[in-house]
């Protein structure tokens, strides 16, 4: 009997199929990874199996019973659980309260919350976590953040969990206890449901793969008689290339030159970025590793005129740009790709080619005078949509039309079109699928052949790893370690100094 | 670069529109009139007769730049509530130049306008540089700056020194070479080249918006102000200028008003065709060519106020509750747009993990 069965599921969004006629098998007891690029229907196949979106047609069994029409309660009742990429837990409320917020067990009018940290405390001691349940949720990492989250759906009961990207936002050690919770998970006899475009993730820890493209099934594995590259191929449909391929350059001229930074957040009244230095050669890449939060948005805002510094120097060819306005930067030659695409790379409601513009529109030939060249935006659109694969070529849709891939597309086309001498890309790949992501090294290496001084900022380690020349880490606003190609990447190292000094009550 | 929501937008304004009609129509049977009578008031009222189409224009101009006013900043995403007192400003800088200059008749009217146009402006820019500079919200301070133009302009017309009348609250009237010509010379309700200015600036202010480098920056930071900031457009600057902008209009409602139909400022200028403005732009999606017909549209409201009661027997308030409802239904958009989409079975509230 299967723990799951979905068959013939089929879910539109006005014309667009999300899923397309899926089966999909999960046993009892597996860890069962579900791939494919952004978009290939995963996320909708879980939700429709949660009862968030009603199915328009197939059968949906759960250990074996057919459930006509599955809505999030009901999925609680049968045993399911989810673990959602954006963590659904308040975080001014102490641990226990969230976890057992739902639940709560009753005594008469009031809550027992003797009871709930009996039981919580007994869940904890089976699974090996230790966990304070009287902090206040919010000041926890992420990592422990998650740890509550699948704390809250066993609480409930759960016996099929469904994990949504649960690794984008852990370091590597995170990571590595994650998956040994998963194993114990499956030990004590739970089925997991792992949704991710993480190749080696997959191959590291499940039992079983079934991949997606364009909302069908279109390959089913063992995983052990698999590898990443025909996982990739399957999902991509074509060849793709994983493997950063980085041809030795000798060092050309600095262009970059930060010396001992500080800036100061206002809000939280504390040295966000604390005496940052380093520098950027011709033709190099400079990557930062971190956890998010410790200060690489700051870093960047600095570097590209958004924030102000509070001391400290930094010069673009040995000009003095420091607490420049962002125009300032720009006409220096900095480009910049953001970190939060939507937010600040994209004006969502402007077309594609009025969103290539921007930064430029005031300068021939987007302008003359005081009108814009709409011909000239539109010819400019089509050629960089040309030039960088942009789908669809339409200079004239709105930007909030396009993929999430595609809309990354016209950002580093709009920043690449700037030529400019130093590039920052802040999470460049962030939320995007493996075919995009390789067109993305592929520009950034491209950019490294011509010249540009590079820095990567990437909360992924694997990205920074495999593109820098040298590598920076960052923490707590400083910067903690620095290494260089040549001699090779410590990995554990870095990922310790990445974790290093936090102060936290998570000892397993 | 047209965006594809424009026909979504009209659609549903239409939508807003026939359904106000229909709720003031159960009103008016309601009251004791009849729905044909009702329809032929309000139709005799504004566009029918010569008397009412005459008073429809006329209405219909200053809506349009109050309107304007609104809709400006708000492309940069700014809440102008501030119209009233821009548009008292701009009455008294035209007022200024048409009592105390005496000059051939083209050269004071379009320095009237021009004054009129500037004091408007000043009084947006203020509130803009106070938003900009210190982040004073736009709400507060414009309904701060309307008391005090509003009463400003009272003490000037009244105890002041523009009181022109011993023992009233109002200017002399001024210079016959300030009037502006008149298009159409209807008894009582004579129509001036007001409503010619008025198109005219929802032509400029389209053109800015859609055709300039000023246009595309207000926009952008009314669309997504860190994105305008990232790539290097001054956020303060165009709160400043789409202010600006704002108050040009609004103090061209001022100025026109006088100088094309009252020919005079008194204390009971008309403050409400301001508020009026904020429901036009929104009923013309905040669009310079949307707010004609929707200027229009509540200036022939208006105008068939008389007709409804003398004819049709209908509580001239069946037309407030038109507008009412008009302005409802407009800001109820998003609802409009979700029942038109709604599939049957549609999502199911999302439950918690």
């Amino acid at each position: 009997m299967y723990a799951v069965e979905l068959k013939g599921i089929t879910k539109r969004f006005e014309r667009v199929v999300a899923n397309d006629s899926v089966d999909v098998e999960i046993e009892e007891g597996e860890i069962h990874s579900i791939v494919g690029e952004n978009g290939a229907g995963k996320s909708t196949l879980m939700k429709v199996l949660y009862g968030y979106y009603p199915k328009d047609s197939g059968v949906i069994k759960i250990f074996g019973r057919e459930i006509e029409e599955m809505t999030p309660h009901k999925a609680i009742s049968l045993g399911i659980g989810m673990v959602h990429q954006e963590f659904m837990l308040i975080p001014p409320l102490k641990v226990i309260e969230n976890i057992i917020l739902g639940s709560e067990p009753r005594k008469g009018f009031f809550i027992d919350e003797k009871k709930a940290k009996k039981d919580v405390s007994k869940l904890m001691q089976e699974m090996g976590f230790n966990i304070d349940l009287d902090i206040e949720t919010g000041t926890l990492p992420v990592g422990i953040q998650q740890k509550i989250e699948i704390l809250k759906i066993l609480y409930r009961g759960a016996k099929i969990l469904i994990l949504d990207e649960p690794t984008a936002v852990l370091t590597p050690q995170e990571v590595e206890e994650l998956f040994s919770i998963l194993k114990n998970l499956k030990k004590a006899g739970k089925t997991i449901i792992l949704i991710t475009h993480k190749l080696q993730e997959v191959i590291a820890v499940s039992d079983r793969v079934t991949v997606m493209k364009e909302g069908k099934v279109v390959g089913k594995r063992l995983t052990r008689e698999t590898s990443p590259e025909e996982l990739a191929e399957m999902m991509v449909g074509r060849k793709v290339l994983l493997k950063v391929e980085k041809p030795p350059r000798s060092r050309g001229r600095k262009v970059v030159e930060v010396k001992d930074i500080w800036v100061r957040d206002e809000v939280k009244d504390i040295d966000i970025v604390r005496g940052v230095t380093f520098d950027i050669y011709e033709g190099e890449i400079v990557g930062i590793a971190g956890v998010a939060g410790n200060g690489q948005t700051e870093l960047v805002e600095a570097l590209s005129g958004m924030r102000k510094i509070e001391r400290g120097s930094i010069t673009i060819d040995g000009i003095e740009m420091a607490n420049c306005t962002p125009k300032e930067v720009r006409l220096s030659g900095v480009a910049h790709i953001p970190e939060d695409r939507k937010g600040m790379g994209l004006v969502m409601e402007y077309t594609m080619a009025e969103n290539i513009t921007m930064g430029r529109h005031d300068r021939k030939p987007f302008s003359k005078g005081i009108t814009m060249d709409k011909s000239y935006m539109l010819k400019k659109g089509k050629e960089l949509a040309e030039a960088f694969d942009i789908r669809p070529p339409e200079p004239s849709l709105q930007a909030k039309f396009f993929s999430g891939g595609n809309q990354q597309k016209i950002i580093v086309a709009r920043e690449f079109d700037y030529h400019p001498k130093f590039l920052i890309a802040s999470q460049p790949t962030r939320g995007l699928d493996i075919g995009a992501i390789e067109y993305v090294y592929r520009y950034l290496l491209k950019a490294r052949e011509e010249g540009k001084a590079i820095l990567l900022i990437s909360m992924e380690l694997e990205e920074v790893l495999s593109l820098s020349d040298r590598l920076l880490v960052m923490f707590n606003g400083e910067i903690v370690g620095s290494f260089d190609s040549k001699q090779g990447f410590d990995i554990s190292l870095i990922g310790n100094l990445m974790m290093r000094g936090r102060a936290y009550t998570d000892v397993r | 670069m047209f965006g594809k929501g424009r026909l979504a937008g009209v659609i549903s304004s239409i939508i807003a529109v026939s359904v106000a009609l229909m709720v003031g129509m159960v009103f008016a049977l309601i009251s004791g009139g009849n729905i044909a009578n009702t329809f032929k008031a309000i139709y005799m009222g504004s566009f029918g007769t010569q008397m009412g189409l005459a008073s429809t224009i006329n209405n219909a101009v200053p809506l349009i730049f109050t309107g304007l006013a609104v809709a400006l900043p708000f492309r940069a995403g700014l809440f102008n509530i501030g119209g009233a007192g821009q548009m008292y400003m701009g009455a008294i800088g035209a007022v200024l130049v048409g009592l105390y200059l005496n000059l051939p008749s083209i050269v004071e009217i379009i320095l009237a306008v021009g004054l009129g146009a500037l004091f408007g402006m000043m009084w947006g820019i203020l509130p803009g540089y106070l938003k900009a500079r210190f982040g004073v919200h736009e709400v507060i301070n414009t309904i701060m700056m309307n008391y005090i133009s509003i009463y400003f302009v009272r003490y000037l017309v009244s105890n002041g020194p523009l009181n022109g009348v011993m023992g009233t609250a109002r200017t002399v009237v001024i210079h016959k070479s300030a009037f502006f010509p008149i298009l159409w010379d209807y008894p009582i309700k004579p129509v001036s080249i007001s409503i010619v200015i008025a198109v005219v600036l929802c032509g400029i202010y389209y053109w800015l918006l859609e055709s300039t480098k000023i246009g595309f920056e207000i926009k952008a930071v009314g669309y997504n102000p860190r994105a305008a900031e990232y790539s290097g457009i001054s956020v303060n600057k165009n709160i400043i200028t789409a202010m600006a902008l704002g108050g040009i209009a609004a103090g061209l409602a001022g100025a026109c008003f006088t100088l094309g139909e009252m020919h005079f400022v008194s204390n009971d200028f008309p403050v409400e065709m301001a508020f009026t403005g904020i429901a036009v732009a929104l009923l013309g999606r905040n669009n310079p060519y949307g707010v004609i017909p929707a200027a229009f549209l509540f200036a022939a409201l208006q105008a068939s106020n008389l007709q409804l009661q003398l004819f049709a027997h209908v509580p001239k308030d069946v037309v407030n509750i038109i507008q009412g409802v008009v302005i409802m239904f407009v800001a109820l958009d998003r609802m409009i747009t979700y029942l038109l989409t709604k599939k049957k079975g549609g999502v199911k509230s999302a439950g918690d993990t």
